[in-house]
């Protein structure tokens, strides 16, 4: 919006912004903040202990202390026996950690990245996946394959790729991606117990972030459901799915969207008539949407000024509309009716900015995320974040139940677009609640394209926080065409 | 059997301990009871082992009667089992791939008897025999072939997936040499729980040059594991004659820095010899590789004439001179161990074992629709659902 605007804004409703964020954080009273590769190393640590079947192998998993040290400490704890260091031969040494999971032991094979799994990907799934089918239930293969998924930073077509769809299409395989550190610790830890192979995709960024966790997600015994997503965010407009890192990115796009705006002027320049629909619509509003217990207070006209106290969802919502009077996206028959009124509204904006402060303001040049909180807080979307945790099994009564009340998908992942997790769910949703959509669902995804090097070119490569934004307004209000596709 | 001994001795080409046991037999009315007679005899193997970075194994192998008359029977109810199996693919009972391992009965049959259930097994997808030498019933090689419910793998597998886990057999495998990293990882859990066992890993010429067996052997040889690969060396890797696929086709050399074993393959007692003295140098030292010298006398699989890249004459000649069953039985019967016939009695009974344990698979049902679901995971979830 506008630079006096926001920060009058910052300053009227910071209240309401700080509980925003801080509900993002928390998930208890406790305070204690852990890296995801700590998380990652402390679970590795335990179920070691827990159960001496368990052992590691990988390369550099040993003396190195791991490539990205997330197997710090534990050859020294453990010993050559239970920490081995492999030499550069994923097939051989995969096929090997299979042949010990058929044999009873429970192996966790790191993969420097998954792009290197593809050298070792037979034994992933032939060998691992489909051994319990094959065999009817006589050879299980208790095994973990994990390592980091996914863009890095500048690493390269080679060293880029997302395996997840990939790995999460194959039956017999349980494929898990973690977001945060609680996540890492219980979803490894339940990796780690199943009797099942599972592919865990961690992600290299990921590893040095700090996330607050609780005393529970320390304890040992910790450990999350395999199948289960969580819902990060509550919200009741746009359902956005994500997992690993995309997670960050979907709650980034959340909390842009969240402030609240205590007044808005709106003026008409229309006759009376059209004033008293304005008003009625407004009225509805009140009724209809009540986001957070604000509703709409007052109404009224003055001269060519309607004064309304609103969350700023609903009156935007309405003079988008109105403005818009071509666009459809609506929720209410009633409102729906009134957009194909011609109101002329563009001036009314401009009126108001000028009312708020006596200045003429202007968009002020800024980074991607607070120019898309900007253009967000004129949305004012609710989005609903969830963090997928299980990409197989897809935990598709969570996304159906939560599409079926924000009645709009948009799905994001790093990965290549084609036959990726974002068709899948929306496979799923349509199958499962077609009626319910009011809007197509939306996929994010990692352009088409070998992950270029220069700069400029992977950041297009890979989804930013604007790409979300631009889609979440997409599938409120249609009003922005869609992104040009190469 | 005195009698007829006498009558043919001049025609018989028998070894010097037929004319030793004459007086024996003659004086001898009542039959001995031949099966479980456990004298020991020591016998040559046809051809000399040769080694690669180790010394060989002695040729004489001890062996006794039950020992001798329990490879004949075996190799003889592999054989009849692989023959039928034949018929029943012509008839369209078996669908799908069809490997057979008939000719290469010995190395099924002479591993077996040098080792344990505790030893661990695993081979490609000729696997048919190496699960009946573990224990495996005719019943389950026919009801899975025909993918019924009393099969080995309840129907869900096939040919070239048949596992025996409390044999420790672990297949049927059906990529080509991705069975031998897998070995040397049983190989490796036997070492980590100290089991003090060795695995079997069976390969063929085909899969010798895998890029993934020497990175197995590689870390088997850094991590002393008990693996033993062995190279069934039929000289054909489907068409290709191994001197078109191996620059080197003396696969007993290929482990370079591992030792290695030429044994004759079609020689049941050189095979349980080699095996011996594989478990024992695993044991102690790590992998080893044998090589044995084999043949199939049926195509790569069932829709494989087998003679458009070999002749018939290589194929009968082998038949005639190498043959494993037939070596055992002249083996039995110079030793007087057992008559013509009374080897004939045992080979009618194979059959009609066969023949019933056909019609037995034959009227087995197919699986239960719900099965298309069942052992997808061992812990399943209950989340996913079939697709309407």
């Amino acid at each position: 919006m506008l630079a006096i605007a926001r920060q009058r804004m910052l300053g009227q409703s910071f209240k309401k912004i700080l509980p925003a964020v801080s509900v993002l954080r928390s998930y208890s009273s406790a305070a204690k903040q852990i890296t995801v590769r700590e998380a990652l190393n402390s679970a590795l640590d335990e179920e070691m202990s827990a159960d001496p079947k368990v052992f590691l192998m990988g390369e550099e998993v040993g003396e190195y202390q791991g490539a990205y040290k997330i197997t710090k400490g534990l050859l020294e704890k453990y010993g050559p026996e239970r920490v081995l260091d492999t030499p550069i031969t994923e097939a051989g040494f995969t096929g090997i950690g299979v042949g010990a999971a058929y044999c009873g032991l429970k192996p966790v094979v790191e993969f420097m990245t998954f792009n290197f799994s593809m050298q070792a990907i037979d034994h992933i799934i032939n060998s691992a996946a489909k051994s319990n089918y094959m065999s009817a239930g006589q050879i299980s293969v208790p095994i973990v394959f994990r390592g980091p998924n996914g863009a890095a930073a500048g690493v390269g077509a080679q060293h880029s790729q997302c395996y997840a769809a990939w790995y999460a299409s194959c039956p017999g395989l349980k494929v898990l991606s973690p977001y945060n550190s609680e996540d890492a610790r219980g979803l490894l830890k339940a990796a780690i117990r199943d009797p099942d192979p599972v592919v865990f995709l961690e992600n290299e960024l990921l590893y040095g972030e700090s996330f607050p966790v609780s005393d529970e997600v320390l304890d040992s015994s910790f450990c999350l459901p395999i199948g289960k997503a969580k819902i990060e965010r509550e919200g009741k407009d746009v359902t956005i799915t994500a997992f690993s890192k995309m997670v960050g990115y979907a709650l980034k796009v959340c909390l842009l969207c969240s402030v609240y705006l205590d007044k808005l002027y709106v003026s008409s320049t229309a006759g009376y008539a059209r004033k008293i629909k304005i008003m009625s619509l407004l009225y509805q509003i009140r009724h209809g949407h009540s986001n957070k217990g604000k509703k709409v207070l007052a109404v009224g006209i003055e001269n060519k000024i309607s004064v309304i106290d609103t969350p700023l969802r609903a009156s935007l919502t309405l003079l988008l509309r109105l403005k818009n009077t071509f666009e459809k996206l609506c929720l209410e028959q009633v409102l729906l009716k009134s957009v194909k009124e011609k109101l002329c509204l563009s001036t009314s904006m401009s009126n108001a900015k000028q009312n708020l402060s006596g200045e003429k303001l202007e968009d002020e040049p800024g980074d991607s995320g607070s120019h898309a909180a900007e253009m967000l807080e004129k949305d004012g979307i609710y989005a609903e974040v969830i963090n997928l945790r299980s990409i197989r099994p897809l935990d598709r009564s969570t996304i159906n139940a939560s599409v079926r009340k924000t009645n709009r998908l948009i799905t994001v992942e790093e990965g290549f677009p084609q036959h990726g997790l974002g068709a899948e769910i929306c496979a799923s949703v349509v199958e499962e609640s077609f009626s319910y959509l009011d809007a197509p669902v939306e996929r994010i995804a990692g352009a088409d394209v070998p992950m270029p090097y220069a700069a400029n070119l992977e950041r297009m490569a890979v989804p930013q926080v604007e790409d979300i934004v631009r889609a979440a307004k997409r599938a409120c209000y249609r009003s922005v065409p869609l992104a040009a596709t190469a | 059997m005195a009698l007829s001994r006498l009558a043919s001795s001049s025609s018989s080409s028998s070894s010097r301990s037929a004319d030793l046991l004459k007086p024996l037999c003659s004086a001898i009315s009542l039959r001995r009871p031949i099966s479980t007679d456990t004298t020991p005899i020591t016998v040559e193997t046809s051809v000399p082992f040769t080694s690669h970075q180790c010394d060989t194994p002695s040729r004489s192998v001890q062996t006794n009667a039950k020992e001798l008359l329990t490879f004949f029977r075996d190799m003889a109810l592999m054989r009849r089992m692989e023959i039928a199996a034949d018929s029943l693919y012509k008839a369209k009972l078996i669908r799908g791939f069809c490997h057979l391992y008939d000719g290469q009965e010995a190395v099924a049959v002479g591993m077996e008897a040098a080792i344990t259930k505790k030893d661990c097994i695993i081979t490609a997808y000729r696997d048919h025999c190496t699960f009946v030498a573990r224990g495996g019933t005719l019943l389950e090689v026919f009801a899975e072939l025909m993918g019924r419910q009393a099969g080995c793998s309840r129907g869900k597998g096939g040919s070239m997936h048949f596992y025996k886990k409390d044999s420790n057999f672990y297949g049927g495998h059906g990529i080509v040499g991705a069975q031998v990293p897998l070995g040397c990882g049983l190989a490796f859990a036997q070492k980590y729980s100290k089991d003090e066992a060795v695995t079997f890993a069976l390969y063929g010429d085909g899969a010798a040059n895998q890029g993934q067996l020497f990175e197995a052997l590689n870390i088997s040889a850094l991590w002393d594991l008990p693996a033993i690969l062995v190279c069934e060396n039929n000289h054909y890797g489907m068409g290709t004659a191994e001197w078109r696929a191996s620059k080197s086709p003396a696969y007993y050399k290929r482990g370079d820095y591992a030792p290695g074993l030429k044994v004759d393959g079609m020689d049941a007692l050189a095979v349980k010899q080699a095996c011996t003295f594989a478990k024992e140098h695993a044991l102690k030292n790590g992998p080893i590789i044998l090589e044995m010298d084999t043949y199939r006398y049926h195509g790569h699989s069932m829709s494989d004439p087998g003679s458009t890249y070999r002749t018939r004459d290589e194929i009968t000649g082998v038949r005639q001179e190498r043959d494993p069953v037939e070596r055992i039985r002249k083996l039995i019967l110079s030793h007087d161990l057992a008559t013509e016939k009374e080897l004939k009695d045992i080979e009618k009974e194979i059959r009609k074992e066969v023949d019933d344990a056909i019609a037995q698979a034959k009227e087995n049902p197919l699986p239960e629709s719900s099965e298309l679901f069942t052992n997808v995971y061992a812990k399943g979830l209950g989340v996913e659902m079939s697709f309407h």
